[in-house]
């Protein structure tokens, strides 16, 4: 007995149960509120009365969306949070995806970076040879000319 | 080590600490492994990581060169970084010192 009860009594039923009670709870207070206004001022009864006489077929129409609504508001609230979770776990898995693409451009460009100071340091390397090449260069130059200027005299 | 190879060493680490003397003359950020590998290999100079590494410690031992080591924990391979200059170094590179263990002509 105790198990069929504790089966019945449910997740869902729970749910449904509080539903139903609170739509209930919420007519009566409305119904009382409108019965209590209606005796305070009979004419407000009558001008309500006819105003309902006068949407005709509409007042059934919103009476019966009206009934659609609070059969289908538990579920709708509940499809809500089910579609709202699915579009919270795709933002999720969205900033996970940016995050790792932040990272490999990150990498990327370090890389890219490196590459660079690289770069520089072999250019600073090779100037810096390429001025002492033509250093020696003039060096030789200076020693070939003064040979040959003594060479000149010599011979001259 | 023959006579070649010990010549290379002594270029090498003339090399090294030309290199690492500029960049902190450019007050460049300092100078990691990989950096420094990447440049010598593009000047032709055929060495391996480790044996960069032990020219490197080498230059540490002789207190021309600062850097910090670290061992990675999976790979248990050692990463090189913040290399710097001492000023012991930089008077061997503005040849107010000398060293016959490198060579700068």
């Amino acid at each position: 007995m105790t198990s069929r009860v504790a089966a019945a009594v449910n997740g869902s039923s729970v749910k449904s149960a509080l539903l139903t009670l609170g739509g209930i709870g919420g007519g009566v207070s409305l119904s009382y509120l409108l019965v209590e206004l209606l005796k305070a001022d009979p004419e407000l009864s009558k001008a309500a009365l006819q105003t309902v006489m006068q949407w005709g077929p509409l007042f059934v129409l919103f009476a019966a969306v009206l009934y659609l609504n609070d059969r289908r508001f538990g579920q709708m609230i509940h499809n809500q949070n089910e579609s709202q979770k699915a579009t919270l776990e795709v933002q999720r898995d969205h900033a996970a995806a940016q995050q790792k693409l932040a990272e490999s451009v990150h990498r990327l460009a370090e890389r890219d970076y490196e590459r660079q100071r690289e770069t520089e340091l072999v250019v600073a390397h090779m100037a810096r040879d390429a001025k002492r090449n033509r250093e020696l260069l003039e060096e030789i130059h200076n020693r070939l000319n003064q040979s040959e200027k003594a060479h000149g005299h010599h011979a001259g | 080590m023959d006579i070649t190879q010990a010549e290379n060493i002594r270029q090498l680490r003339a090399t090294i600490l030309r290199t690492v003397y500029d960049n902190h003359r450019q007050q460049q950020s300092r100078l990691r492994l990989v950096l420094l590998e990447g440049m010598l290999e593009r000047l032709f100079f055929e060495v391996a990581r480790n044996d960069l590494i032990a020219v490197l410690q080498d230059l540490k031992e002789r207190g021309y060169l600062n850097f910090r080591e670290d061992r990675d924990r999976y790979t248990r391979k050692v990463n090189i970084g913040e290399i710097q200059i001492t000023p012991k170094g930089r008077d061997l590179v503005e040849k107010t010192e000398t060293d016959e263990a490198v060579d700068f002509d």
